[in-house]
């Protein structure tokens, strides 16, 4: 059988320093992100302007985490299994948690961002609730295959890739110039830009909270209703959504969640409205 | 079984609903170590096929 692209053994597109700049981010905060190897007073300085980390997070250590997801884990596999898995992971630089939910940077270079990632993610929480425990990561893009976003819905596990954190390709990973209306106009080109990032982290709680793909994994009864009436909508309003949310009903409501979410619910593009119609969303 | 989104955000990469039972082994203990006890079970189940 053929590898996917996601199967192969390194990474097939180039990392973010040869695509144009590794975590190029907007003046002041780059000139700072680079010099974090310069010394902790760096990482302090980029932490107090990008923003400080929600309070009801607390950070905790890389042996209390340990301990916890060993503990988590061993209820579904042997402990041995466990530690065989423990011994090939590159350990998150910073772990945080609030009750049930748990947030982890793996990638150094981006704990400044830490609070400015916790405050998204409270506020979409606190918009549009999941019921189980959030468990988001930022994980080397190297790591993942390709992936940029991976979500399961009907669970809190979703996680970005750390090459969110540069600017907005202009290019694919093989070269050719992004088409226009890709992504949704609030990602790539449009007025309100948002970081690709927050793009990315949005629309994977759309997935999060998609009825459709929530009940599909929850084997809830409901899912064939909305199943059917998820195709329509993609059927009617896939072609004026982006290219990338007319490819299937699910990545539709994640991108019409993304629009609608980071322009808080002010959006005037008619395909994401007909969708927040639609699934009833309302900015509270 | 649970189906993994996986978004690519590249116009050459569609995004792929992968079933669990399909995911590759990276990916399962990706998940797994980012706490999914799905991933975990699936690991198990994988291991004892073995």
């Amino acid at each position: 059988m053929s590898r996917d692209w996601d199967e192969q053994e390194h990474p097939r597109h180039p990392r973010g320093s040869e695509r144009g700049g590794r975590f190029r981010m907007a003046a002041p905060t780059a000139s700072l992100i680079t010099a974090t190897t310069m010394g902790g007073w760096v990482a302090r300085v980029n932490a107090r302007l990008a923003g400080p980390v929600p309070p009801e997070w607390t950070p905790i250590s890389q042996e209390q985490y340990r301990a916890d997801l060993r503990a988590e884990l061993s209820r579904d596999m042997p402990v041995e299994v466990v530690d065989e898995i423990f011994a090939d992971y590159e350990w998150p630089a910073g772990i945080w948690q609030a009750g049930d939910h748990v947030v982890t940077i793996q990638t150094p270079e981006l704990l400044h961002m830490a609070g400015q990632i916790i405050a998204h993610l409270n506020e979409m929480q606190g918009r549009f609730p999941i019921a189980q425990a959030i468990r988001f990561s930022v994980v080397p893009e190297q790591n993942i295959g390709g992936d940029r976003g991976t979500s399961i819905p009907g669970t809190g596990v979703f996680y970005i890739a750390d090459d969110t954190f540069d600017e907005w390709p202009t290019h694919t990973d093989s070269g050719d110039p992004i088409p226009e209306g890709f992504s949704m106009p609030v990602g790539h080109s449009g007025p309100g830009q948002v970081e690709q990032w927050r793009y990315a982290m949005t629309h994977e709680w759309g997935h999060l909270i998609d009825p459709a793909a929530r009940d599909r994994n929850l084997g809830a009864p409901s899912y064939e209703g909305h199943q059917l009436v998820a195709q329509d909508m993609v059927e009617d309003w896939g072609e004026a959504l982006s290219r990338y949310g007319a490819s299937s009903a699910m990545e539709a409501v994640a991108e019409a969640f993304a629009e609608w979410f980071l322009t808080r619910g002010q959006t005037t593009h008619e395909a994401a409205q007909a969708y927040a119609a639609w699934l009833g969303w309302r900015w509270r | 079984m649970a189906v993994v989104i996986r978004d690519s955000f590249d116009p050459d990469k569609p995004a792929r609903q992968v079933d669990l039972r399909d995911a590759s082994m990276p990916l399962l203990r990706q998940l797994a170590m980012s706490g999914s006890r799905e991933a975990a079970q699936e690991l198990v189940r994988r291991r004892e096929r073995r």
